[in-house]
């Protein structure tokens, strides 16, 4: 298989996972997160890593980092989102995007991408210590936060005329 | 509470839950869980968001590619430059055009995945040929990806260039960093890959140019004459090599601004190490 054979095979993986940390409220991707992706791969196709799981990391790699240095520049990542896609469940969409980036990351790559700690950590350029205490923070977090979001009063719902 | 073998701690959850525990703990935990029902209880809460996420998302993997993406990323893999900088025209302004990288000692390579790194992008004829494909465009590609964000990933912070130098060296990257020139304040330093294997990106902040990052990597093939400097985008690029070592300093300072620091801290460089310091 040619390396840009190679590359292409993940992009349905990077797609998901690129969806889910830029915009957790939509269930379909937007044209912000494909050019996320796309400028992501086109980054590591100019790369020639010498093995498949190499470059799979790196994509992680990238779509991660011009994300954060979009992010940078915009305090509110859901407000760039296009009105066009459809959102999720309200309350576990909002208590991922509480998290923090790299404690969003962490947490997507170890569980809907299913790397290992050991992949997961070099994708986000931190040491397999670091990385488990984010997604032990990530976890707790996100369960906090449901929590809080399940025990709403419905009365904040109110009809106003 | 914690103490291993008497009760579970989260990060034991944690590993537990994503099969990431030895066996001989894994025994340990399984007859901690069985006499902890708290424990029990978060790991359910864990594992029913964990599986609440996949359903959420896993969708998202099936969806057909959009077709114009085949076109998109045949054009770019066939064009070279920086492409984390939206605009790009990169073109030498002082000087002869940049030298490319040349390949990392092995030992370095060794060291780089031994760090967890895995990002190390192996040189191939082609990439070193291509224009653009040099210390520029890593240059750029840090600075877009770092320096904006100078407060969070950073590998040291200190103001100590003594701390920072020992950070690289004990990463095996051995490469002489300069001081901060007049304006700059040194903030700490960032270890990142680059085409030459390891390479370090040192942050500074200033009073009116906002951030500014030093790239240094290991050698060049074949010595920088002096400085080079070289605009793409908003970005000036000052590159010169010292030693061996190559230099690119990237902020959006004006030119003469980013000229007059690169001098002082290659002229900083090309001093006696014992003088260095004054």
């Amino acid at each position: 298989m040619q390396y840009r054979d190679r590359i292409t095979s993940t992009l349905p993986d990077l797609r998901r996972f690129a969806g889910a940390l830029i915009s957790p409220g939509h269930v379909r991707t937007c044209g912000l997160v494909d050019d996320v992706v796309v400028r992501a791969t086109t980054i590591v196709l100019r790369e020639r890593h010498d093995s498949e799981t190499a470059a799979r990391l790196a994509l992680y790699s990238a779509v991660i980092r011009l994300w954060q240095n979009r992010d940078s520049r915009q305090p509110s990542p859901g407000a760039s989102l296009p009105s066009a896609t459809v959102p999720t469940q309200g309350s576990f969409a909002e208590a991922l995007l509480g998290l923090e980036l790299q404690h969003r990351a962490a947490l997507l790559l170890v569980t809907l991408e299913r790397l290992s700690y050991e992949d997961a950590a070099a994708v986000l350029n931190i040491s397999q210590a670091f990385l488990v205490a984010k997604l032990t923070t990530a976890r707790l977090m996100l369960a906090q936060r449901l929590d809080l979001s399940a025990a709403r009063p419905a009365t904040h719902l109110r009809l106003v005329k | 509470m914690n103490q291993r073998g008497s009760s579970v701690s989260d990060i034991d959850l944690c590993a537990y839950l994503d099969g990431e525990l030895a066996e001989e703990r894994l025994t340990e935990i399984d007859a901690c869980l069985a006499r902890q029902p708290a424990s029990r209880t978060k790991l359910d809460t864990w594992r029913r968001q964990d599986h609440q996420l996949r359903a959420a998302y896993g969708r998202i993997a099936q969806e057909p590619l959009p077709r114009q993406w085949n076109d998109r990323l045949l054009q770019a893999a066939a064009t070279p430059g920086i492409r984390a900088i939206p605009k790009t025209s990169a073109k030498p302004v002082l000087g002869a055009p940049e030298p490319a990288l040349r390949a990392p000692p092995a030992a370095t390579r060794s060291q780089w995945r031994t760090l967890g790194l895995a990002l190390l992008a192996l040189p191939s004829v082609s990439r070193i040929a291509a224009p653009g494909f040099g210390l520029t465009r890593h240059a750029a590609e840090a600075h877009a990806a770092f320096a904006p964000r100078a407060s969070q990933w950073l590998d040291v912070r200190s103001a100590d260039p003594a701390a920072l130098a020992a950070a690289t060296a004990s990463a095996g990257l051995d490469v002489a960093l300069p001081r901060a020139a007049v304006g700059m304040r040194q903030i700490g330093l960032r270890l990142t890959p680059g085409n030459g294997g390891l390479a370090a990106l040192v942050l500074f902040d200033t009073n009116t140019a906002g951030p500014v990052s030093l790239f240094v990597t290991h050698g060049v093939r074949g010595a920088i004459p002096g400085l080079i400097l070289r605009e793409v985008g908003s970005l000036t690029i000052a590159t010169f090599s010292v030693g061996g070592a190559a230099y690119a300093l990237t902020g959006t300072a004006p030119r003469d601004q980013m000229t007059a620091w690169a001098s002082a801290m290659r002229i900083g460089l090309l001093q006696p190490r014992s003088l260095r310091g004054s």
